[in-house]
């Protein structure tokens, strides 16, 4: 695995994933909804893939002393490992906003928002892992193509996206509920992050799984 | 007798316009085969096969004598495949495909992978998108060797060398395969190539294994002749296959066992490109557009 990863990292992440990696940073732009930042993270995997077509990725990898469904498995890794980077990247921004700019701001500050807090990294943690459940299956019915399962799954991790950030604004209470610390909200707050874990997990274990479904049946 | 290390049972796959059909060969310790056929005839599929890149629909590949799939990464760590030259990752220096390619083995030798560079005149340090065709090739090849690999599958390694590389890639199989014992089947359509260095031919015609022998049995049944074109009414032209005339002079094939009728002329051992023209072509003479 620590080699897969290794390879991915080496020969696959570019200079243009990294730059939106660290846009997760926008999540301290104050009176912006705090999951739309994270929408950069999936433009960073829908292009990795398509650079890896033109780069001949698969080509290369298929050579490796490795099976097949582990030229799945170094993706997920690759994927998995861009957005737990644009989650820690975001994380110090997230307290700057949270501890020092929105209380600056005051009042003006006060969108009604799903706002900074584990419920908010709870719910990218699955969002990300939904995010690769879509997309790579789908890709890898045929990974020399990418236009159809880069759209599909974009589109709905964006529809996903607004409407989760719209529930808040609908609903301005839910939104003051899990930014409290009542002990019932704290209690939510970290059972959503765990939640969110565990669907991250669940989510890239299935993504694999049926990837390497899909990379069994097909010519390289 | 050399121990068999890659045992090839029955393949087959079917396609819509090609079929592999029941392909079944063995390649032993420390020789080296051409595999030869027109284009598409099936060998860049059945490479794929025995290297688990595309599934076959039947058939078994035994690698040291157990199942190629069970034991997929012992085995694919002691295979070297290569289709033509490295053409991956053009922006990246060759150091950095080299560096992340040996994680991969554990056989790997960085000594032997340096002496590769420094034999086959590799910069490492430039970028693949900086490497001629010829180059590339060179450089899968320095890969593929650098792992100590017991078996080298290559797909056309030689195309896009010059003569002089040609040469150096060729006498580099012929050392490997003495020295080192290692097992070589290459595919190409430089046929001059087989003639230097291959010990037995695999010849594939429309996806089946049409031969399946050494060289010297390859070329047992035919002769080379030649003379001067003037003669040839003289004699039964029927009995000489893939007849050339050109500049007065005639060449073709004629069979082992018609020697005794043609000894006032020159005859010679074939090479393998003229056997080959002769089972794919025989004495067709095509209609040209032109």
């Amino acid at each position: 695995m620590k080699k897969l990863l290794f390879k991915e990292l080496r020969l696959c992440l570019t200079p243009q994933v990294i730059t939106f990696i660290c846009l997760s940073a926008l999540i301290a732009i104050p009176s912006w909804p705090a999951l739309t930042s994270f929408i950069y993270t999936f433009m960073a995997l829908v292009i990795i893939f398509p650079v890896a077509i033109a780069n001949r990725d698969i080509e290369y990898t298929s050579l490796l002393p490795i099976r097949k469904i582990d030229i799945v498995k170094g993706k997920v890794l690759l994927a998995s490992f861009i957005e737990l980077s644009s989650i820690v990247v975001s994380i110090p921004f997230a307290l700057l906003k949270y501890f020092l700019i929105s209380p600056a701001l005051g009042e003006a500050s006060q969108y009604p928002d799903l706002g900074i807090n584990l419920v908010l990294y709870g719910i990218v943690l699955a969002m990300c892992g939904f995010f690769n459940l879509l997309f790579i299956p789908m890709y890898y019915k045929n990974p020399f193509k990418t236009a159809k399962s880069q759209l599909l799954s974009t589109f709905i991790i964006l529809i996903l996206t607004m409407a989760v950030t719209a529930v808040f604004m609908v609903f301005p209470s839910a939104s003051a509920f899990v930014n409290s610390f009542s002990g019932l909200a704290l209690i939510i707050q970290f059972v959503s992050l765990g939640a969110g874990i565990g669907l991250f997990v669940l989510f890239n274990f299935l993504a694999f799984h049926f990837g390497a479904k899909k990379i069994r049946s097909i010519d390289l | 007798m050399p121990q068999t290390v890659l045992e090839v049972c029955n393949l087959n796959k079917k396609y819509t316009n090609f079929a592999l059909k029941d392909v079944s060969f063995s390649l032993k310790e420390g020789t080296i085969y051409g595999f030869i056929g027109r284009n598409g005839a099936g060998k860049t599929t059945t490479l794929k096969c025995i290297y688990n890149l595309v599934q076959s629909d039947s058939g078994e590949i035994l690698y040291l004598g157990e199942d190629f799939q069970k034991n997929e990464i012992k085995a694919k760590n002691e295979i070297g495949l290569l289709f033509g030259g490295v053409d991956f990752y053009p922006a990246q220096k060759a150091k950095t495909i080299a560096k992340v390619t040996a994680t991969f083995y554990k056989t790997w030798d960085e000594e032997l992978y340096l002496k590769l560079l420094k034999f086959f005149d590799l910069d490492q340090e430039k970028k693949i998108k900086q490497f001629s065709n010829g180059m590339k090739v060179k450089f899968g090849l320095t890969l593929a060797l650098s792992h100590g690999a017991k078996v080298l599958l290559l797909d056309e390694p030689t195309s896009g060398l010059d003569p002089v590389s040609r040469d150096e890639v060729l006498d580099c199989f012929l050392k490997i395969a003495q020295l080192k014992k290692t097992t070589i089947l290459f595919s190409t359509h430089v046929i001059s190539d087989l003639d230097k260095c291959a010990d037995e031919i695999i010849y594939i015609k429309e996806g089946e294994i049409y031969q399946n022998s050494s060289v010297i049995n390859f070329k047992s049944d035919y002769l080379h002749i030649e003379g001067s074109a003037e003669l040839l009414s003289n004699i039964n032209q029927n009995r000489i296959s893939r007849l050339f005339i050109h500049q007065g002079k005639f060449s073709g094939l004629i069979m082992k066992t018609d020697q005794s009728d043609f000894s006032n002329f020159v005859l010679q051992e074939p090479t393998l490109e003229e056997l080959m023209l002769n089972i794919e072509r025989g004495n067709e003479n095509e209609e040209t557009p032109f």
